[in-house]
């Protein structure tokens, strides 16, 4: 199979001129080219592993601090989605589920399977693995939901004594972590799924 | 290659994003945690009011942290374990051996609602910390378990003053009050058992401290100070805390130095007390005259002298021993001779002397304000030192309730007392010296009688004569009435006889005066009263003496003056005469009214009569003048109800006016009364008479007996001549019983309901009345009424044996598109009620008494149709 490395070419990402392997100058746009995204495996995973450490404390820690008449109520992502089962809204408990815990969760194991996949020789399943990319690419923008959810609140009730919600620690890490998936997701480069080991750039 | 390094040093550089990521997430926890702050038990008595995650520990208004977990002590189920989690930043000055933590709940008490605010966010856990240095806190042992207090710490006022206050009541609760000059300045924190005595401890604020001196002086501030004398009556409410919780309330001579803090303070049970001087007097007497430590006091010349503080009765010397203390200013004046004496109440609605009820007895006393110094022992007298004046002594044979010390009325004023009440064994009667006071002396002379004053007896009179309304006083005590006919009459006697009562006393009078005395009987209650003038001709001959219920009788004793005694004789009648004679009619209203004693009190009268009774044996006493002339008879009338009778209903005939009804007398099954009926009807009386009521009615008819609806139903009579006399009858409801022993028939028609209809309610033949309905009875089976109806005589005729009979109180309505048409007999059965009567043109033998018909609910269109012609000696025929 014609690849760029086999034809020691190298794609410019931006204007998608193909320069030959030793321009590090796009002939065209003169942005930066090269045959692979530059340590793309090392940042993806860095950024992942980040992202994976950052979802502990937004699981353990609180989401969202309800105070309703002076009574502290502070609530794990978990917890919330618990609530909201418990009460009769299993709706809202699936989406902020699904959003929370479900996607970003999905989205790093994905991730780490891409990641393994690009080591792993003689591979079968490139075209799923392909397929899952294009799903966290896609929803990658969606996973800021529960931010989403929290902002609001944050900013519509505030009832001085009444209720008041406040945002938790949770929130910061969860809303890191999601950052740091979508730049894992961002570097990783999908053609190293399809290079042969050793065609590799390294 | 040179890629190569550039890769591997951005290598590096890539891996310490998951590095920093897990320090920043690290610190992210353990800060989370780290805040979570530390935790410390406090034990309570109760957990009630704590709620996990809502009950604040506060300080300051500050929230320092919050009720984590409740449970019961394990080991020791009377405790509750209040699990606190303290906020980190606090925990250091928090979590220290001495602080003391409260549980704040909201409390009415009745100083104040303390705690309002936990009302809606609950109970919560204030500290108190045991410095408001923060080095020095911190410098206290670690703890993290404490004992929960249940009061404010005494240290916690550590800026204002303490004082101690004992008191031998333990009435005031803690959180009442100090009050000075009606502000609050601190509040009672403590209150405990001190001996036999309660020593409440009291905070007096910082900026308050200096209005307390050594020598203030406590007093309770008197939840309401009710001042009720004969003047009026005086309420004083301090603020409304205290009225309802108490307090102290303090005052301070402007001279003494500024107390120091727990200082010991007697508190006094009122204001009256501050200026007490300190020397106690004690009073001997032989009875404790009913004075009470609490509300008796002594009285100087009317002014609030002091107060007693102890009476104690020695059983060995039989001896009441009372101490006082007075205020400085009277003790001043006392000396060696001052004079105490008791003032005891008297139920007396005069005022002045003995007044207010309301008070009790008290004490006063005399000085003659000589330099001497007073004496700490003092006897007690019972009787005022000016109880000065003129001896009187009465003999009596009877006392009633009299007691020394009782008062002599003369006029209703209170002219003297009894001094002494003494058996003389010797004459077997009671001995009785009075005193008179000085100025009422002259009110006794030798035309003086003395009798005992009972409130029963008691009653009006305009009689000058005559003394006394009894005073409110006799109803509890007997008291002696004086009376003097000339006040200018010689003063020579100085002994009386004391007489048993007013009737006695005028028994005496009229028997010394030579007058006579009466037995009059009476048949019904009379308008007069003892005391109640006799006349003749308008001359006061006399009064009454006595009136006695006897049986169904009255004796009315009467005394005549010796003048108009000898009037009295065979030809004499005695009537009443009371004040109004009210004659009214349609024509007007005629009064005519005696003399002003009379129109109040009711008089006798008597007078000589050209008849009279040779058989009489007593005198009879009438009820007025017309009856006096006895030219009634009774008649008995007996009625189921009362039909709105009352005594003075006319009895007529033919509208005129023979008698009117003089009793009415309850009997098993009914009313009996009595007519009185003038002499000269007596015929109308007999066996053919008849009696009905004559009630006012309004129908469609037109208006009967109007004269009943404004003077009430009255009987009328109606008779025929012949039969013989009869003075008892059955009242009639109705006038309408005209078929009694009248010609005519009688016909049984059976009705499944009564409807409308009524005694009277006509039969119709061809809308002209017939008859009418005689009398209702409930068939035996109970499924009919049994309607009787009369047919007069002339229409007999017209009722045969297969007649129809229908009610007409029934009507027909058509109502259509083009309006209601009603069907009626006439307007009159509609309303009254009425029977229609239909004879079908084949009719048969003529109907005769006794004949029972069914009486038809509705009328058929075909029976108004029929038109037979009935000739009146038909019935021979057919018969």
């Amino acid at each position: 199979m014609k690849t760029d490395i086999s034809e020691s070419k190298a794609l410019c990402l931006h204007c998608h001129y193909l320069n030959d392997v030793d321009d590090h100058i796009c002939k065209r746009c003169e942005s930066h080219v090269s045959q692979r995204k530059e340590n793309s495996f090392s940042l993806t995973l860095a950024f992942a592993l980040s992202s994976l450490i950052f979802l502990i404390p937004a699981n353990l820690l609180p989401m969202m601090i309800v105070t309703t008449l002076g009574v502290d109520d502070a609530s794990t992502i978990m917890e919330g989605v618990l609530y909201f089962l418990n009460h009769g809204s299993a709706g809202i408990g699936i989406v902020i589920f699904v959003a929370s815990v479900a996607v970003p969760v999905f989205k790093l194991s994905v991730i780490f399977y891409l990641l393994i996949m690009t080591k792993i020789r003689g591979k079968k399943n490139l075209k799923l693995a392909m397929k899952l990319y294009r799903i966290i690419e896609f929803i990658g923008k969606w996973s800021m939901l529960d931010i989403f959810v929290v902002a609001l609140m944050v900013s519509m009730v505030q009832f001085k004594t009444l209720a008041t919600i406040v945002t938790g620690p949770a929130a910061i890490a969860f809303a890191l972590a999601v950052v740091l998936t979508i730049i894992a997701t961002e570097n990783f480069d999908s053609r190293l799924l399809w290079d042969e080991g050793k065609n590799g750039s390294k | 290659m040179e890629a190569n390094k550039k890769v591997k040093n951005t290598l590096f550089i890539v891996w310490i994003i998951p590095l920093v990521a897990m320090l920043v997430a690290g610190w992210m926890v353990y800060k989370y945690y780290s805040d979570q702050g530390v935790d410390m038990v406090i034990e309570f008595k109760s957990g009630r009011g704590f709620e996990i995650g809502k009950t604040k520990l506060i300080y300051k208004g500050l929230e320092l942290g919050k009720v984590k977990d409740i449970k019961i002590d394990q080991f020791d189920l009377k405790k509750a374990l209040i699990t606190v989690e303290v906020q980190k930043r606090v925990a250091a000055s928090v979590l220290r051996e001495g602080n003391n933590f409260l549980k704040v709940e909201p409390k009415v008490t009745l100083s104040g609602v303390e705690g309002l605010n936990t009302l809606l966010s609950g109970a919560y856990i204030e500290l108190y910390p045991f410095s408001y240095d923060v080095k020095k806190i911190h410098k206290g042992k670690y703890k993290d378990n404490f004992i929960g207090i249940s009061e404010v710490p005494l240290s916690f006022y550590n800026n204002g003053v303490f004082a101690k206050l004992l008191s031998s009541k333990g009435e005031l609760s803690v959180g009442s009050p100090v009050l000075y000059k009606n502000y609050q300045v601190g509040k009672i924190l403590k209150k405990e058992l001190l001996d036999d005595n309660v020593l409440y401890t009291l905070h007096i604020e910082d900026k308050y401290k200096n209005l307390l001196k050594q020598r203030s002086k406590f007093f309770k501030v008197n939840a309401i100070d009710v001042k009720a004398n004969l003047q009026g009556v005086k309420l004083k409410v301090p603020s409304l805390a205290s009225m309802i919780a108490g307090g102290v309330t303090f005052s301070s001579p402007k001279d003494s130095a500024t107390a120091k803090t727990n200082n010991t303070y007697r508190l006094l049970n009122s204001q009256n007390d501050l200026d007490l001087n300190e020397h106690i007097i004690t009073l001997v007497a032989k009875d404790a005259y009913k004075l009470d430590k609490d509300f008796s006091h002594i009285y100087f010349k009317g002014i609030d002298a002091g107060s007693i503080t102890e009476i104690k009765y020695d059983i060995k010397l039989n001896t009441t021993f009372i101490r006082i203390r007075l205020k400085d200013q009277f003790y001043k004046i006392i000396d060696k001779n001052t004079y105490f004496w008791v003032v005891e109440p008297k139920v007396t609605l005069r005022g002045v002397k003995g007044l207010d009820a309301l008070n009790g007895a008290y004490l006063t006393f005399h000085t003659n304000m000589n330099a001497s110094k007073p004496k700490d022992t003092y006897t007690l007298h019972k009787h005022s030192p000016d109880a000065k004046g003129k001896r009187v002594h009465l003999e009596a044979s009877k006392i009633g309730s009299l007691k020394e010390g009782g008062s002599i009325f003369y006029k209703d004023v209170e002219i003297g007392e009894i001094e002494k009440v003494r058996l003389n064994k010797r004459k077997n009667l009671i001995d009785i010296s009075l005193v008179i006071y000085s100025k009422y002396s002259s009110l006794v002379n030798d035309t003086s009688a003395f009798y005992l004053q009972s409130a029963f007896e008691a009653e009006a009179s305009l009689d000058n004569l005559s003394i006394d309304i009894g005073s409110l006083e006799t109803i509890l005590y007997n008291s002696i009435a004086l009376v003097t006919h000339d006040l200018k009459a010689k003063s020579k006697k100085h002994n009386y006889t004391l007489y048993k009562s007013k009737k006695e006393y005028k028994k005496n009078r009229y028997f010394t005066s030579g007058g006579k005395m009466f037995t009059l009987i009476s048949s019904q209650n009379i308008g007069a009263k003892i005391g109640s003038p006799v006349y003749y001709n308008n001359f006061k001959a006399g009064e009454i003496y006595d009136i006695v219920f006897d049986k169904d009788k009255v004796k009315v004793k009467i005394f005549l003056k010796k003048d108009f005694a000898s009037k009295v004789g065979k030809k004499t009648k005695f009537y009443l005469q009371s004040g109004f004679d009210i004659e009214a009619s349609l024509s007007g209203v005629k009064i005519k009214s005696k003399n002003l004693e009379s129109i109040l009190e009711g008089s006798i009268i008597f007078k000589n009569f050209k008849y009279y009774d040779e058989n009489r044996k007593y005198f009879k006493l009438y009820k007025d003048e017309e009856h006096a002339l006895d030219n009634t008879f009774d008649v008995d009338l007996i009625m189921s109800t009362q039909n709105n009778l009352k005594k003075g209903s006319k009895v007529l005939y033919k509208g005129f006016e023979v008698g009117s009804l003089k009793d009415v007398e309850l009997l098993d099954d009914g009313i009996k009364t009595i007519l009185e009926i003038d002499k000269k009807y007596k015929k109308l009386f007999n066996t053919n008479s008849i009696i009905y009521l004559n009630k006012f009615e309004m129908s469609l008819d037109g208006v009967k007996n109007a004269k009943s609806a404004v003077f009430g139903p009255s009987i009328s009579v109606t008779s025929s001549e012949g039969g013989e006399f009869k003075n008892s009858f059955v009242l009639k409801e109705d006038k309408f019983k005209p078929s009694y022993k009248k010609e005519g028939l009688s016909v049984v028609l059976n009705a499944s309901r009564k409807s409308s209809l009524k005694m009277g309610s006509p039969v119709y033949y061809r809308q002209l009345q017939i008859g009418w309905v005689d009398s209702f009875e409930l068939s035996k089976d109970a499924k009919f009424v049994n309607i009787t109806a009369f047919i007069e005589k002339k229409y007999k005729h017209l009722v045969r044996k297969n007649s129809i009979f229908y009610n007409a109180t029934a009507f027909g309505m058509d109502i259509s598109l083009f309006g209601v048409k009603v069907e009626t007999e006439t307007v009159e059965t509609m309303l009254r009620g009425g029977i229609v009567l239909i004879t079908p043109e084949d009719y048969t033998a003529q109907a005769v008494d006794g004949d029972v018909f069914v009486l038809e609910l509705e009328s058929d269109s075909e029976w108004l149709e029929y038109s037979p012609s009935i000739e009146a000696n038909a019935s021979k025929v057919s018969n």
